[in-house]
């Protein structure tokens, strides 16, 4: 083990998860708070997020400890991989069910970790891409509350969207 | 930094409270692995629990072709596609272009040549319509055109590289025959040939394309100015022919004087492919087949017709998986069509005098681009320089150059 400073973090249900500090501050909302801080043995509370998510996100972490840090949109090599597939690791850790999938999308938003928000919103971009209306609906369990003529009304005036 | 957070609600304690302490890494729980992360419950869907901002961000990562039917998806998603429009629409852009995003100001465009950046490259030649405010309108229907004109400039490049890699292999039989003697081998060299050759040409393309919409653009701002002339009565004659030659190339002076042309060597990449282009359209034409003998016809492709029609042209030469017959026909057809409007929209008998000889008249390629693009390389002192150089397969370089061009190793194509 290393002799890295270890940080505690409280689960909204009450579980501590003891983490080297690197791997507490992939999450910005923490990393700042740490500078604000200080040297603090108190446990970090985690209001938003309950145990299994922040298991999740810890994993994730864990595995992208080393990583370069996030920048903000520029010109960088980081940027140049957005539009790419997302990588191997972080497909199968995304390999959750639907519910689980949206709560680490929102708990990476609330930690304000970037690179995890933006493999959660790929990942739910994915399951998008190539479907019909009728096969969004079902994969989200969404409602249609269009009537038909709506639909046709909004198919007309998008005509020029269905020349591939 | 994220410019959104979450306002959901604390999940609450799903679980029971245990204060108990654990080291991360004993004991990690094993998630529900599922292939497809589908979950239905009836009456619920956990997309509500998304705030809006990072429906946003999932919308900005679909491809162009989901957001009609992600409008008609339900009332919800129909709203926040509408509502938040040009908001998605910049932030599908800024994630295609690593970040960044057409600049306002044309002298701080970026007119890159990496073929990794082509979006970039495609948006600053092709930025969207400006608001009354000065910024830029950024649409699904912006993008769309950006989409198309990609895909376009796609297959054109292909069908170049095909036709290269076709002759390369058919001149150079003796020499690919001693050097790959496997037919499999051959095979893939020409496979991978087409891929390498494709890939780099997709930039000079959309530099072909921005130049081929330009000068199409500028005639018929040109004829409406001098129609206006005309009705104002300071237009006594309709304008011969040789006149008219002389305000064309003036036109395309203007727009070789403009970004990306400002920068030489974008100049002499997109001469070098107007080059490759004509070259291949001398040698698929059969002459006679799909008009008058000379290669007036081309100039009349590059004008009248414009960039969607070379790429039929080459499509129906190459049969492209299709009835090679049928697309041919069709493509006569289309052309026809293209040269009665240029003929009834552009020919107006009361701006331009008919030829003697009544047949309309098409401009020679070197009226379209070549003469005066040598003209301004010759200005620059850009003359001789060096082709453009393309690895076809393990360092066989085939060059795209022309006439100007420096000796270089490898084949020209």
């Amino acid at each position: 083990m290393s002799g890295e400073e270890m940080i505690t973090l409280k689960s909204s249900d009450d579980v501590s998860f003891t983490v080297e500090r690197s791997v507490a501050e992939r999450s910005i909302l923490i990393k700042h708070l740490l500078e604000d801080l200080g040297t603090s043995t108190e446990p970090i509370p985690i209001p938003n997020v309950n145990e299994p998510v922040l298991n999740k996100v810890i994993e994730w972490s864990i595995h992208h400890k080393n990583d370069p840090p996030s920048t903000d949109d520029n010109d960088s090599e980081n940027n140049r991989r957005r539009t790419t597939d997302i990588d191997e690791w972080d497909q199968k850790f995304m390999q959750v069910d639907q519910e689980m999938l949206f709560e680490i999308i929102l708990a990476a938003n609330y930690l304000d970790i970037k690179p995890l928000l933006d493999v959660g919103c790929k990942t739910v971009a994915n399951m998008i891409k190539g479907k019909s209306p009728e096969e969004i609906r079902k994969t989200f369990n969404i409602q249609n509350d269009f009537t038909p003529e709506e639909e046709d009304q909004i198919r007309r005036e998008n005509e020029w969207a269905e020349d591939r | 930094m994220l410019p959104f957070f979450s306002s959901r609600k604390a999940t609450g304690n799903r679980h029971r409270s245990k204060d108990r302490g654990r080291k991360f890494g004993y004991g990690l729980r094993n998630s529900k692995a599922t292939p497809e992360t589908t979950n239905h419950i009836p009456g619920s869907s956990s997309w509500e629990s998304l705030p809006v901002e990072i429906q946003l961000v999932i919308f900005a990562q679909c491809s162009i072709h989901d957001l009609l039917p992600l409008k008609l998806v339900c009332r919800d998603f129909h709203r926040t596609l509408t509502t938040h429009e040009l908001s998605i629409a910049r932030q599908y852009l800024r994630l295609r272009r690593h970040g960044t995003l057409p600049s306002t100001l044309i002298s701080e465009r970026t007119y890159t040549r990496n073929p990794e950046d082509d979006v970039v490259l495609l948006s600053d030649l092709f930025p969207p319509a400006k608001s009354a405010k000065g910024g830029y309108l950024y649409t699904f229907r912006y993008l769309h055109s950006l989409r198309r004109r990609q895909h376009a400039c796609a297959r054109l490049s292909h069908y170049l590289a095909n036709r290269v890699m076709d002759r390369f292999v058919t001149v150079e039989q003796p020499l690919i025959k001693a050097n790959f003697p496997s037919k499999a081998e051959r095979n893939l060299l020409f496979e991978r040939g087409i891929a390498n050759v494709e890939f780099n040409l997709v930039p000079l393309t959309y530099c072909v394309l921005f130049f081929l919409e330009s000068y199409a653009s500028a005639r018929k701002e040109h004829m409406n100015f001098l129609l206006r002339e005309y009705e104002a009565g300071r237009l006594p004659v309709p304008i011969p022919l040789d006149v008219r030659t002389v305000m064309y190339a003036e036109l395309q002076a203007k727009i070789l004087h403009s970004p990306p042309f400002t920068d030489t060597s974008t100049l002499i990449a997109t001469h070098h492919c107007m080059q490759l282009l004509v070259s291949y359209l001398r040698y698929t034409l059969v002459p006679g087949e799909f008009g008058p003998p000379d290669d007036r016809w081309i100039g009349g492709l590059l004008t009248i017709s414009g960039f969607g029609r070379i790429v039929e042209f080459f499509s129906a030469e190459i049969g492209d998986g299709r009835n090679s017959r049928a697309q041919r026909r069709d493509f006569m057809v289309n052309f026809e069509r293209d040269v009665d409007q240029h003929a009834r929209e552009e020919m107006n008998p009361l701006i331009y005098s008919t030829p003697s000889d009544g047949r309309p008249h098409y401009s020679s390629p070197n009226e379209v681009w070549f003469d005066i693009a040598e003209k301004e390389l010759r200005s620059r002192e850009a003359v001789p320089h060096d082709p453009e150089c393309f690895s076809a397969w393990n360092g066989i370089p085939v060059l795209i150059g022309c006439n100007h061009c420096r000796a270089t190793r490898g084949w020209q194509a």
